[in-house]
């Protein structure tokens, strides 16, 4: 059978990803809130594209991926579809920065997609002599509105316009061909002028004309241009459905909206939701190229999900029924968002990452992982054996993304490590229980120790911060009962830091040697 | 008059003006490394840097009135340095080829003036250089190994013929000895020409073509004349 896939958006990436899927075959739904469908798409239309729902919102999302049940809103109309995969290729939109420079738009002073716009150019760039550009002087200006900056400003002068300015801030040129295009403006004779220190002043005229004072910072004069046309830049924000849609389908976002958590572990095209997969204008601002490099990795983890039987249903989370009363909590936290609701709770394996933040959670102990549990029961002959070891026994977890690969790079490195170490890896550290940290105290003869990402960096996106609060609450509870707290860190590392993995356990077994 | 009427409007300016000088001046990204290596960098708030954005804006004329190009040392330092690779030196020359010829500073213009009507810097008259050279053979000889020591002018057919720098038969008479000295130890055929022996160019300095090149080729004619082999020029 088909894959049938749900594509949210109405742009060039939305359209490239339709084309690439239609290509080999996947079955495409097109929903998006506008009334019409992009131009680009009539090119394509007529082939399978199995449905086009404009005018379209998502109300809501269940199920996992293969699987996932959609009901979207057309007019109040409900309409709901069985899909394998989604993908989010949503545009982003221009802001215009006329405020921030307190000036207001008119015919002499545009916005730079007011230049672009193919209708207004000719006449533009035909009755008008001399022409400034603003371009990053209130907000730092992506590379890719300097690119369009720098374009633009060529374009007028090959269209035979000699006054072209363009007022800087810092005007980064190590984006792709960025260099070049900056040679390319200065030979075509735009001249550059770069604030580092100062501002220049903005006064509008009656006329709508924008005049600019500012002092040259190399040549230290005092300048004023008052040209026919002021053109001013733009910011690039996420689409404001974007938040709607993070909240329907469980997604996180990054600092500035963007549909995917800044995380070292999303990988492009990825959310933290196993077949929900985020393109281009809806990830984040990069170059139409490389919007288009996206659209095509967004149908290629489409595609790699093409056969059911290769989906990774092993080591996933198990609710015992019987159990479980119902408490939530697990629905809650659950970072993949594969747990679902019903007249009882239960886990969709397919879109599990075994994660174990539910089964660390769970009030009942009703969530169990196999494989997962019984790796924390260390057995109590083994620590016996350890014992007669002179020194002291350390209980390390390490989460498997990081400190499980810092430990086997200090292995391999050949780099000390204390004698008494037992490393116990889990899939992430989100999965380290009160319990397990109880218990391994109990057993443990000299500490414990927990390693987990980096703030910001768990594949899990809070399954550090979970570790980190308990051990916290743990070390608050034994220091309460009278016992050392310096038994029990909490550290955060990166799976290249072998170095710091043993000076930090080798410090630790220090401490430790040094209580006794 | 106040800040305000000072101010320039830039686009009044003919950015044009200078851009058929071929030296890079737009290439200019203003990162200041010029001026940090130039000796002379901030006397009367001078630095290339200013020069280079002044020329790439268009704004020769104030550039040719200004005092900043007559500072520059020539040294070409900052040319050296700069990531554009940006001819800042001929730069400066050029600004300075475009003043009128009785605005060039004053030694300067007074040294090329009379250099091209006297053939030296100084104005020495021919009998004066001629006297200066054999006092100076006349010391040699007094010394221990130069006893039959002489300075043969205008010899021709010599292998080498050198100018001499105007210092040398002004306050630098010892500088001479040195290298005379070592001609007489190698044996060597030499000669020095009685008239236009000056060898220092001032034409580069002021930017004025005409007279390096008349300078040069007074030289020139030495060579053809006198029938010389090989020419030093010490400068
Ligand atoms: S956390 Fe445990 S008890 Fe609560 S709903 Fe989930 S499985 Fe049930
Ligand atoms: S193991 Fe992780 S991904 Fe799986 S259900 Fe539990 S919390 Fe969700
Ligand atoms: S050539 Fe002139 S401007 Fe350049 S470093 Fe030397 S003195 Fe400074
Ligand atoms: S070093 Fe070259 S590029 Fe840098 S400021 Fe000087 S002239 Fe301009």
């Amino acid at each position: 059978m088909a894959l049938k896939t749900l594509v949210i958006g109405n742009g060039s990436c939305a359209f490239d990803i339709v084309d690439n899927l239609l290509s080999k075959n996947v079955e495409v739904i097109i929903a998006t809130r506008d009334n019409s469908l992009h131009q680009k798409f009539s090119e394509i239309m007529g082939q399978n594209i199995t449905e086009i729902h404009t005018e379209t919102t998502i109300h809501s999302c269940t199920g996992a991926i293969g699987n996932f049940t959609i009901s979207m809103k057309n007019n109040n109309k409900s309409i709901i579809r069985i899909v394998d995969c989604i993908v989010i290729a949503e545009d982003s939109f221009r802001k215009t920065l006329f405020a921030s420079y307190g000036l207001s738009p008119s015919t002499k002073t545009i916005s730079l997609s007011d230049l672009d716009n193919p209708e207004n150019y000719k006449n533009i760039a035909d009755e008008n002599k001399s022409f400034v550009l603003l371009k990053g002087l209130k907000f730092e200006s992506n590379p890719v509105i300097s690119k369009e900056v720098m374009d633009s400003s060529i374009k007028l002068a090959s269209h035979g316009q000699s006054k072209i300015y363009i007022l800087t801030k810092n005007l980064k040129v190590a984006g792709n061909r960025l260099e070049a295009l900056y040679r390319k403006a200065k030979k075509a004779g735009i001249i550059f002028i770069k604030f580092t220190d100062s501002e220049p002043e903005f006064f509008q005229g009656e006329d709508g004309k924008t005049c600019i004072e500012f002092t040259d910072e190399v040549t230290k004069k005092n300048f004023s241009l008052t040209p026919d046309i002021t053109v001013v830049d733009e910011s690039i924000v996420p689409s404001d459905y974007l938040e709607t849609l993070a909240k329907t389908f469980g997604l996180n976002i990054d600092c500035s909206g963007f549909l995917q958590s800044d995380n070292v572990h999303r990988l492009p095209a990825y959310t933290n939701r196993k077949g929900i997969f985020v393109a281009g204008p809806s990830r984040g601002i990069s170059s139409p190229e490389d919007y288009k490099a996206e659209a095509g990795t967004a149908a290629i983890a489409v595609l790699n999900n093409s056969d059911k039987n290769n989906y990774d249903i092993k080591d996933k989370a198990y609710i015992n029924k019987g159990g479980c009363v119902r408490c939530l909590t697990c629905y809650r936290i659950c970072p993949h968002k594969t747990i679902s609701l019903n007249s009882t709770l239960s886990v969709m394996p397919e879109g599990c990452e075994g994660c174990g933040l539910c089964t660390a959670e769970c009030p009942k102990n009703a969530i169990t992982i196999e494989n997962l549990d019984h790796k924390f029961l260390i057995p109590d002959d083994k620590i016996q054996n350890a014992d007669s070891a002179s020194k002291p026994r350390i209980t390390a977890f390490c989460c498997s993304r990081s400190a499980a690969e810092a430990y086997k790079l200090a292995v391999s490195i050949g780099l000390t490590l204390p004698e008494g170490l037992k490393i116990v890896e889990v899939p992430c550290a989100g999965s380290i229980s009160l319990t397990h940290i109880l218990n391994s105290l109990k057993n443990s003869t000299g500490g414990t120790i927990i390693l987990t990402c980096h703030e910001g960096n768990c594949f899990s996106e809070k399954g550090n911060v979970f570790a980190h609060n308990r051990a916290k609450s743990v070390s608050k509870m034994i220091s309460d009962a009278g016992y050392k707290k310096e038994r029990l860190m909490t550290y955060t590392i990166a799976s290249n830091m072998g170095k710091e993995f043993s000076n930090i356990l080798n410090d630790f077994e220090k401490n430790i040697i040094d209580l006794e | 008059m106040t800040e305000a009427d000072k101010r320039v409007n830039l686009d009044q300016l003919d950015h044009d003006s200078c851009r058929s000088w071929d030296y890079s001046q737009d290439f200019c990204v203003t990162c200041g490394i010029c001026s940090s290596m130039c000796p002379v960098s901030g006397i009367d708030d001078f630095d290339p840097r200013k020069l280079v954005r002044m020329i790439s804006l268009g704004m020769e004329n104030e550039a040719v009135d200004s005092r900043w190009p007559w500072i520059c040392t020539m040294c070409g330092k900052c040319e050296a340095s700069c990531p554009m690779e940006i001819k800042i030196s001929s730069i400066v020359r050029k600004i300075r080829s475009l003043r009128e010829r009785d605005e060039v500073p004053g030694i300067l213009h007074k040294g090329l003036e009379t250099a091209l009507k006297t053939g030296n810097n100084l104005g020495l008259p021919k009998e004066d250089f001629e006297f200066i050279l054999e006092d100076v053979a006349e010391e040699i000889a007094e010394e221990p190994s130069f006893e039959n020591f002489t300075v043969e002018i205008d010899k021709k057919g010599a292998n080498i013929l050198t100018t001499i720098h105007n210092k040398l038969v002004n306050t630098h008479t010892d500088d001479l000895k040195h290298w005379w000295k070592i001609f007489h130890a190698a044996g060597e055929d030499w000669t020095v020409p009685s008239e236009n022996w000056e060898g220092t160019n001032w034409g580069l300095f002021t930017g004025d073509d005409e007279a390096m090149k008349k300078m040069s080729g007074r030289i020139v004619d030495h060579m053809k004349n006198l029938g010389a082999k090989n020419l030093l020029w010490p400068e």
